[in-house]
Parts: C-alpha cells; sequence; structure tokens
C-alpha cells in the first residue's frame, strides 16, 4: 500500500463513491443504483462460490426488502490504485433486523469486502467482490421507536421510493 | 523540477495520507501483523492506550500478547478529522471495536464492544507520513455472552476472517 499520488486523487474519490454507493443500493432496495456499481462482467462471492454480480443484485434486494431494515456501515478502506485497475479492502459493520416467529431479531455482521475494480472511459466499477466474515452477533430486537427520547425523533429510515433521501421530507 | 501542486490537493493528499495510516495500524492490528503496525509509527513514536503507555516500539509485542487472548478483533475506523499544518498533523479519529473473547475459566465466549477515539499526531519526514504519537480515549462500551453463530469448523471453504497472512486480503492485495 504506497503513498497517494496526486494524479490518483480524482481516481481514488470515485472509487470511495463506488463503495458508498453499493451501500446505499442495498440499504435503501435500490436495484439502479445497486447495479450502477458493477461492470457488466463482474462477480461476486458471499461464500457461496462465484456468481454474476448483476444477476445476484436482482435476487438480493427482493431478499433485503423483506427484511424490517438493513444498515451497511463502511469504516476503514484501503485502496490501492495500479493505473485503471484497483485493490481495496472496506470494512463493513452490517445490521438487520429480521422477523421471524419468535418476533423481530437482530442479525449483525462485521466483515470485509475485498475488491478489484477496474476504470472504463473514466468510470470507475467494480469487476469482483469477496465478502468476508469477521464476527456476527444475533438476538431479539432491542429497537426502539417511541417513548420521551425516541419519540421525538420522527424521521425513520426507509427503502426507495419513501426514504426521505428521496422524498426530500 | 515539477510545478508545485495547488495547495488544496496538497492538504487533501495529507489528509488522506493521515487517513490511510489510521486504517492501515486497524488493519495491522486486526491481522495481528506486527510488521503492519510497526509500518505506520516513526521509529521514536509513542503510544498511550491508558493501560499502556510507552513506546511504540514496545507497544507492537504488548499489543500483540493482549491480542493472543482474543480470538478476533474488528476495529471499525468512522468519522476522522485530520488538521495538517505543514510538517505535522493531529488526528482525531472515532472508532469502534469488536473482540470476541474466551470467557474465564472456559465459561463460553463473550462479545466485547469498545468505542471512543484515536487521538493521533502526525509528522512528515523525508516526504513520508507516519504517526508520532498515538493516544487513545475511551467513550463507551458493552460486554455480553458471544451470539456468534457460525461454527468455523464445519464451514471450511467460507470466507471468515483470520489472523496473519492466513487471512484473504494477503493474496488479495499481493495480486496472488
Amino acid at each position: 500500500m504506497s503513498m497517494v499520488r496526486p494524479e490518483e486523487l480524482a481516481d481514488r474519490l470515485a472509487i470511495i463513491d463506488v463503495l458508498n454507493r453499493y451501500a446505499r443500493g442495498i440499504d435503501r432496495c435500490d436495484l439502479e443504483v445497486l447495479r450502477s456499481v458493477w461492470w457488466p462482467q463482474a462477480k461476486a462471492d458471499y461464500g457461496t462460490g462465484e456468481i454474476d454480480a448483476l444477476a445476484w443484485s436482482d435476487g438480493v434486494v427482493p431478499a433485503l426488502a423483506a427484511m424490517r431494515r438493513t444498515q451497511h456501515f463502511l469504516g476503514n478502506m484501503l485502496i490501492d490504485i495500479d493505473g485503471s485497475t484497483a485493490t481495496a479492502e472496506t470494512y463493513c459493520r452490517a445490521w438487520h433486523e429480521v422477523d421471524s416467529p419468535a418476533g423481530p431479531q437482530e442479525m449483525e455482521v462485521g466483515g470485509r469486502y475485498l475488491d478489484r475494480l477496474e476504470r472504463r472511459e473514466g468510470d470507475w466499477r467494480l469487476l469482483h467482490r469477496r465478502y468476508v466474515l469477521d464476527w456476527s452477533r444475533n438476538g431479539p430486537s432491542t429497537a426502539q421507536w417511541d417513548g420521551p427520547l425516541y419519540g421525538t425523533l420522527t424521521r425513520h429510515g426507509k427503502r426507495m421510493p419513501d426514504d426521505p433521501s428521496y422524498t426530500g421530507d | 523540477m515539477t510545478a508545485p501542486l495547488d495547495p488544496r490537493v496538497a492538504l487533501l493528499l495529507d489528509k488522506i495520507a493521515c487517513t490511510e495510516l489510521v486504517h492501515r495500524l486497524a488493519r495491522g492490528i486486526d491481522r495481528c501483523d506486527a510488521d503492519l503496525v510497526r509500518a505506520v509509527f516513526h521509529p521514536d513514536a509513542t503510544d498511550d492506550h491508558g493501560m499502556y503507555q510507552g513506546t511504540a516500539a514496545d507497544f507492537v509485542p504488548w499489543v500483540m500478547e493482549v491480542l493472543a487472548g482474543m480470538r478476533r478483533t474488528q476495529h471499525v475506523i468512522g468519522n476522522v478529522l485530520i488538521e495538517v499544518d505543514g510538517d505535522k498533523a493531529k488526528g482525531e479519529a472515532y472508532f469502534i471495536a469488536h473482540h470476541h473473547i474466551p470467557g474465564p475459566d472456559g465459561a463460553g465466549d463473550n462479545f466485547m464492544v469498545a468505542a471512543g477515539r484515536y487521538l493521533d499526531r502526525f509528522e512528515r519526514r523525508d516526504g513520508e507520513w507516519r504517526i508520532s504519537h498515538r493516544h487513545a480515549v475511551y467513550d463507551w462500551s458493552t460486554i455480553a455472552p458471544s451470539t456468534d453463530m457460525w461454527d468455523r469448523a464445519a464451514m471450511p471453504g467460507y470466507p471468515f476472517g483470520e489472523r496473519g497472512h492466513a487471512d484473504p486480503s494477503y493474496p488479495h492485495f499481493t495480486g496472488a
């Protein structure tokens, strides 16, 4: 991991945008945004083998929509740029609230995305993504939305097109 | 002689270099990679973790021993503020550190989360930024019995994070 060269600055910021856009696509269940992060030939491997990333995206959005809510919190990003290709590691703390017969459950997963990206005609996208699992935390949901504090924080995250980031509310 | 950089671009590069040091240090800790940790500090750097205060050189074996008593960790870095002043910089980096640790006397594992901020001082020497002092400040923590559901031994081939060079990030970055 070398020092950043000035000419890489725009590339680096564009790559960070792609990484962030993935999380936005996932959490807002916005298929168009999610599909926009991949090249057509892109592959993804979440642990069950390499699959077509666009086909995976098409399938994962309804699966996410069936959950109550998710948040993919991206942290540390290490990005190596080599011409028009890049290699990256991004930390992610993914929080999910899902329904179960025993009531809503929280599933939190700490992991990392190991990515290869490519720039084509000025546009950076993912060519290959591997997901590494580091830890998980699971249990009955303790989410609270009312009461003296939470009850005053009324603007809740939603999925596309109802989220405040779309509606402007 | 190349043209001097636009000062705004130069500032951006300095901030990225310092931020990357924070991220590389987290990676070194989570992978238990003493070489990676050492590489982010200047040779005369110092560290104050509260329970450890001393040189960064001695911090490395100290922290490796602490980590050896844990099963796995993930230090997620969030907000990073960097103030650059010539060849020196100050940083405040928020962290949420996750630790999966064996329980006492063979009891079940615990999952401990510690959150706080790294107050770093950076210095550029010979054109290279490194950390000259790290001060860890703790803001909050939680601990509870581990609810990790993965039976790693029964799931060979699954991409679990590892310590050291067994982690998939090593071949990933070397292109192997």
